[in-house]
């Protein structure tokens, strides 16, 4: 599968301080593309997350609260402001569609997180865009020559939003059916990365990126101004995306989006997912699962799934 | 000849050194208004489009003066390796045109340490306060100025005509 995974690596491992980084930069090519995460831990050596498993990189030394500082202050740009907001959800998005967490002493008031002092630990995600991972998936997704709405489900890091952006450009470009104009809420800027009003990943020619923007709202905005044929968000979480997504899909758009859940049986558990099934918002539900570190995509019709 | 043509040059030294002194005063308090400005268009832009500072230290770049210390500051934020903002912004103070005074450089690193490091309300309210301390110490070195330029260029001329008498 083509990818540009070198880039994106380099790119997340440029964010650390120049001693910490070292290690990283000489690693095997083979090492490079399998590398999920780097993960830095106060008083720790840099760790990186292989295939799930993590594996400890010598010779850089120990990182320091201060390292894990600048890694912060290079992620947000020196601009703390902009980003604040996504610290108090614990990650930041950073550019090239990296999202790195946070962990550290919790600032909270009157019960709701206002940032992070002493921080502990940060675990950056390296995006990957593997361009046709979606490619086999389209016939099942496809019918009468209109994309049917369509959930993915995954754990995390399992490359639910590596899928859903690689199916959003295809849809785009045409692929099994005629190119669709497909509107896009990137709430947490890791579907398009985009940097500086330029998307970092390929959305595919007749896509609108609304970035930045809550979901629910961002739906809105896009249905009454985009006229979009397609809708994709990312990581449904909240009973207000729900509803929008239902607006939406009452307008005849077909929707593309995702959510965190290790089986349909985990899914149907948690009352918000049950709800979105048992309403028929979707017609595909694609699972992703992991075998020897070999992914799995399995696409089943939500009818059987509800 | 030679004994005139020195004596005329220590004169010109000294009606120069004058106005050196007078220029620098001028310079400061061209400094101080420049500083004053740039922090209010960030105070703007940090409230209505919380601009990152990248960004915005390249808008407030220029040629010279404070511009050309917004523009190093930014120019030092790019690249893999950089160093901390407050860093930059300290290491630029020291190299500004015309030497501030240690109090009003003091200010300015208090801008630097608020930078980047709060919600955009915060840094405003804090941006807002120095600017305000920056403002009543351009105007006290207006006051040094409207003062001593002429004095300097009065003692500087007449320092260099008395050497011209003595030597001629």
């Amino acid at each position: 599968m083509p990818g540009n995974w070198e880039g994106q690596f380099e790119q997340a491992a440029a964010l650390l301080p120049r001693p910490l980084r070292q290690g990283l930069f000489t690693l095997p090519q083979s090492q490079k593309e399998r590398v999920e995460e780097i993960r830095l831990r106060v008083g720790r050596p840099v760790s990186l997350n292989l295939g799930g498993r993590e594996t400890d990189i010598p010779g850089g030394g120990t990182v320091t609260e201060g390292d894990l500082r600048l890694v912060l202050e290079m992620a947000s740009q020196a601009s703390v402001h902009t980003v604040l907001d996504k610290i108090r959800s614990g990650f930041v998005t950073i550019a090239g569609g990296h999202r790195m967490g946070i962990c550290g002493t919790v600032v909270a008031r009157d019960g709701t997180v206002e940032s992070v002092r002493h921080l502990t630990s940060l675990a950056i995600r390296v995006a990957k865009e593997v361009r046709g991972v979606a490619q086999p998936l389209l016939p099942q997704l496809i019918e009468g020559g209109k994309p049917l709405s369509t959930l993915i489900i995954s754990p995390p890091g399992m490359g639910k939003t590596t899928l859903l952006r690689d199916l959003i450009r295809l849809l785009s470009q045409g692929a099994g059916t005629d190119p669709m104009r497909v509107s896009v809420v990137d709430e947490r800027g890791e579907l398009a990365a985009v940097y500086r009003g330029i998307p970092q990943m390929d959305l595919g020619p007749h896509t609108d990126i609304l970035d930045g923007c809550p979901k629910a709202e961002g739906l809105m905005i896009l249905l009454r101004g985009m006229n979009p044929q397609v809708l994709a968000v990312d990581e449904i979480t909240a009973p207000g995306d729900l509803r929008a997504l239902m607006d939406a899909a009452g307008c005849g758009v077909s929707l593309l989006a995702t959510a965190h859940g290790s089986s349909l049986a985990q899914l149907r558990q948690r009352p918000l997912y049950r709800a979105m099934l048992r309403e028929g918002l979707f017609q595909r539900v694609v699972s992703i699962c992991s075998e020897g570190g070999q992914r799995h995509y399995q696409v089943l019709a939500a009818e059987a799934a509800s | 000849m030679t004994k005139l043509a020195g004596a005329f040059l220590l004169a010109a030294a000294c009606l120069g050194a004058g106005m050196l002194a007078a220029q620098r005063l001028r310079g400061r308090v061209r400094l101080l208004r420049q500083f004053e400005g740039a922090l209010e268009r960030m105070e703007r832009e940090l409230a209505y489009t919380a601009t990152e500072l990248p960004e915005l230290l390249e808008k407030l770049s220029g040629p010279d003066g404070a511009g050309a210390f917004f523009r190093a500051c930014a120019q030092g934020l790019r690249g893999p390796d950089r160093p901390p903002l407050r860093r930059l912004w300290h290491e630029g103070l020291r190299r500004l045109p015309v030497p501030l005074r240690e109090g009003e450089l003091e200010l300015l690193e208090e801008a630097g340490h608020i930078l980047g490091q709060y919600d955009s309300a915060g840094q405003c309210a804090a941006l807002k306060r120095i600017r305000g301390e920056l403002a009543v110490a351009r105007r006290d070195a207006e006051l040094e100025r409207d003062r001593l330029t002429r004095v300097y260029c009065t003692v500087g001329g007449t320092a260099g005509l008395f050497l011209m008498i003595l030597l001629s």
